[in-house]
């Protein structure tokens, strides 16, 4: 995610918020939740935040919150998405450290996650250009790594992201 | 700061920490029986306390205090311990709309507990699942690692069906238990051990390619329409699927051979599942909360050779909030011969 744009996005959407029937084309940011244990067609939960702070959210037919969603971003939203990801990218940049105490946490034992979800992030970052992220759902992954830094990072960024799209949800907007 | 070039760093940092340290072994570690892999295939995991002496192997299940559902949990608990103790295969336990009690739209939490506490006692699943990376209808091929090709190889065979007995699978290496008598996962035999059990393709009946599983479309080329493994990924709305089928009695089974791998030795175990209420400590635990739809999340240790033990298991739904739970509150105990769910008989 381009951190530096989701702050102005933090900005601008207050201002865009009046004019919430335009949005781009593009979104900056895809976060997708695959729950792998459901054989259903739609079994995804996915979550678009545009440039111009628009996001949109689609909850499967099995969730509480069923359907796709829309509505403006808030700055408080923005802030703390921003807040998240910064986090995130802090420990995940130390890598080594990470690595060594996941091996330490795994001497001796094997470990296994069944029919842990599986999730992907897309960002767009400043040059346009998108990263593709997949991971399996840290919130699952802190069963068996909790307190891990990282781990840890990456669960509260899933979470926000998870609570932005309810939000969402609540407030109404339909695509 | 760079923006470009932070981006990228997260994302092959994130690769390595989250896909290489997490994923990865996951995947590899993906078998019949739970953190059996490359390393060792034909793994056999027993479920928590066992230690080779035979006799009642009592495992405790408790619910998390904080819990959501509690006050709804109780009858479909002491249900999925019945049914795993019981072990009773059947035919026909794949229930669907007016043949249920589950309301349109709504998912059976029984149905998924009960698949995942058998992960959580040792049972992994017999299809490729999620964990093999490939998507639908893929996902039905039995169980196996890619072999020395890097690559799931996926021959349907001439029926058509995906986790039969003529699926062409190249160099895969099986990883699900197949009876060497018929390679049917719908029945059982009298003896289940390692003489009559095999992931060995060489151990194959004349005729056959691949191990089965015991998919719901392989459950129609058996003549038992219907049926599906309890522990074979892959749930619905809608679905009362609350009884195990042959595949799944027959896993279990084969680790109550126990360490000796014979049948009807001192170091059998007859497993005892326990429900016991809303407690901490129990060697299973369960909780619905957050925003996954259902895991297990597990360890095991070695006993000796290729004997493992659960070493702490616990399972998650997720939130009431999150997802439209249907809770069963009607007991199993009279259920288990009625209808459409018949007793196999021993072959």
């Amino acid at each position: 995610m381009n951190i530096q744009l989701l702050r102005w996005i933090g900005i601008v959407s207050l201002s865009l918020t009046p004019l919430s029937g335009l949005w781009a084309a593009e979104p900056v940011l895809v976060y997708e939740r695959q729950f792998v244990l459901m054989e259903e067609a739609d079994n995804r939960m996915w979550v678009k935040v545009f440039e111009d702070g628009t996001i949109e959210a689609h909850f499967p037919p099995f969730m509480r919150d069923a359907g796709s969603y829309r509505r403006m971003l808030s700055s408080a939203d923005v802030t703390s998405l921003t807040d998240a990801l910064s986090l995130f990218e802090f420990q995940v940049n130390d890598a080594a450290r990470a690595e060594a105490e996941l091996n330490a946490l795994r001497a001796g034992n094997d470990f296994s996650i069944e029919d842990i979800d599986a999730v992907s992030i897309r960002y767009q970052d400043a040059s346009g250009q998108y990263i593709d992220l997949k991971m399996p759902a840290p919130d699952a992954l802190l069963s068996l790594h909790q307190g891990h830094p990282t781990v840890q990072a990456a669960a509260d960024l899933d979470a926000l992201v998870f609570s932005l799209a309810r939000a969402t949800s609540g407030a109404g907007g339909a695509p | 700061m760079k923006i470009a070039t932070t981006v990228a760093a997260i994302g092959r940092v994130l690769t390595s920490v989250l896909l290489g340290a997490f994923f990865v072994q996951s995947q590899v570690n993906a078998g019949a029986y739970v953190t059996a892999g490359a390393a060792q295939p034909d793994r056999i995991v027993h479920p928590s306390n066992y230690t080779g002496t035979g006799g009642t192997l009592t495992v405790t299940l408790c619910v998390a205090p904080g819990s959501d559902g509690i006050g709804s949990l109780d009858v479909l608990m002491q249900n999925i311990v019945n049914t795993w103790n019981t072990l009773e295969p059947t035919t026909g336990n794949v229930i669907l709309g007016g043949g249920n009690n589950i309301p349109s739209g709504e998912v059976d939490v029984e149905s998924t507990a009960l698949h995942e506490l058998g992960h959580c006692i040792g049972l992994a699943h017999p299809n490729l699942a999620s964990e093999s990376g490939l998507g639908e209808p893929d996902r039905n091929y039995t169980k196996a690692l890619q072999g020395p090709n890097n690559n799931y190889d996926l021959g349907i065979g001439g029926d058509g069906v995906r986790g039969s007995p003529d699926d062409q699978r190249g160099d895969d290496i099986n990883l699900h238990w197949f009876s060497i008598d018929d390679n049917n996962p719908f029945t059982v035999g009298s003896v289940v051990t390692p003489a009559t059990y095999s992931i060995d393709l060489g151990d194959l009946p004349a005729g056959d390619s691949f191990a089965a599983n015991a998919d719901i479309n392989v459950s129609n080329l058996f003549g038992v329409p219907n049926s599906e493994a309890a522990m074979q990924q892959g749930a619905r709305t809608d679905e009362d699927q609350r009884q195990l089928t042959a595949d799944d009695v027959a896993t279990i089974r084969l680790g109550i051979a126990g360490l000796d791998e014979t049948q009807g030795t001192a170091d059998d175990y007859n497993l005892n599942l326990v429900y016991g209420g809303v407690a901490n400590g129990c060697d299973v635990t369960f909780q619905m909360t957050g925003n996954s739809f259902a895991f297990c999340s597990l360890s095991t240790a070695q006993i000796q050779g290729r004997h493992y033990r659960m070493n702490s298991a616990s399972i998650t739904l997720g939130s009431t909030a999150a997802f439209n739970w249907f809770f069963n509150q009607t007991p199993n105990v009279d259920l288990i011969f009625e209808d459409s769910l018949e007793a196999i008989p021993l072959r």
